[in-house]
């Protein structure tokens, strides 16, 4: 496996979609970039002459990676409706956390009890909050690889991947957390016009986690 | 003398397919033959060729596979569908008429 090859066709490939069609062009033209740098050196070419060669022949993808966008119609569909659902979850819950402030206020105005009044807003500020949880640790990641790809070059980009995995999953499992400690607290002591601070904290101990995260990188 | 790339552009895809009537074939190996087949004088660039693979295979006259390379990576091997061995017959029948009318002409 030629490294520099590949890693010159990866350049090339910055800025393909991550599908299977574009994965197996990248595939096919490594393969074939290797057979002609395999010859050239035959012929007596040194490696960087060689490599040049290639690379240059491999000429323009932009055009290649067009034709591989524009004929994907499944996975541009597939984008298209995850990106209407997530639009139409996010403007429902949005929708119910300004109904829950009206429905304060029209509660207060019939002179109903303040627990009627405060369980009605946590409620429908609650049952948002959750859906809004659920839809974004379920929603699909469209990065992911497809099972076609070499081992190989899973194997190599796998690393990345994990970090950025590990990272998501510490991140919902903060602000979950900060929901629940939030809803507990407020209803426990009653706190409500202080215990927002809970999510300034969360934020605060997020970005100590991912500069932790950072420093342990470089 | 180098061929003006504009006259054959049109046959690129007859000119897969004949490779791939002697047998599958990579993207390679039917590149390296076109210009040994020219004394050099002739060649695909990697856009073209890539491109009318993926066309031929979107109109069904020809299929690929992957299979081993040389060097660990897998190669993507194509071989001519039926309807890719008519599509062919019919292109060299054009390709003789239009040579006839040509010769004719100029």
């Amino acid at each position: 496996m030629n490294e520099k090859i590949r890693k010159e066709v990866n350049v090339l490939f910055q800025n393909a979609p991550n599908t299977k069609r574009a994965n197996d062009l990248k595939d096919e033209i490594i393969s074939n970039a290797e057979d002609k740098y395999e010859d050239l050196i035959k012929q007596g070419k040194s490696e960087e002459e060689s490599l040049e060669i290639v690379i240059k022949e491999i000429g323009n993808v932009d055009e290649l990676i067009e034709e591989v966008k524009k004929n994907n119609p499944i996975h541009t569909q597939y984008v298209e409706e995850a990106r209407k659902k997530t639009g139409l979850i996010v403007s429902i819950c949005v929708g119910l956390y300004i109904l829950s402030v009206i429905a304060c206020v029209v509660l207060s105005e019939l002179g109903l009890p303040d627990f009627i009044i405060a369980s009605s807003f946590l409620s429908i500020v609650g049952v948002s909050t959750c859906v809004l949880i659920y839809h974004f640790m379920t929603k699909p990641k469209y990065t992911k690889y497809d099972d076609t790809i070499v081992e190989e070059f899973k194997e190599w980009k796998g690393k990345n991947d994990k970090n950025k995995e590990i990272k998501k999953a510490i991140d919902s499992i903060i602000w979950t957390l900060t929901v629940i400690i939030y809803l507990i607290v407020s209803f426990t002591f009653g706190i409500w016009y202080i215990s927002w601070i809970i999510f300034l904290i969360a934020s605060l101990i997020e970005n100590i986690i991912k500069l932790i995260f950072k420093l342990g990188e470089d | 003398m180098s061929i003006r790339a504009d006259m054959i552009r049109g046959h690129t895809e007859t000119i897969i397919l004949a490779h791939l009537m002697k047998g599958n074939s990579y993207g390679y190996e039917i590149n390296k033959s076109i210009k040994e087949k020219t004394n050099d004088k002739y060649e695909l660039n990697d856009a073209t060729l890539y491109c009318a693979f993926r066309r031929l295979e979107e109109m069904g006259y020809i299929t690929s596979f992957w299979g081993e390379g040389n060097s660990g990576a897998r190669r993507r091997y194509y071989s001519i569908t039926n309807e890719g061995i008519e599509f062919y017959k019919k292109n060299i029948e054009e390709w003789k008429l239009t040579k006839e009318l040509i010769d004719k002409l100029i």
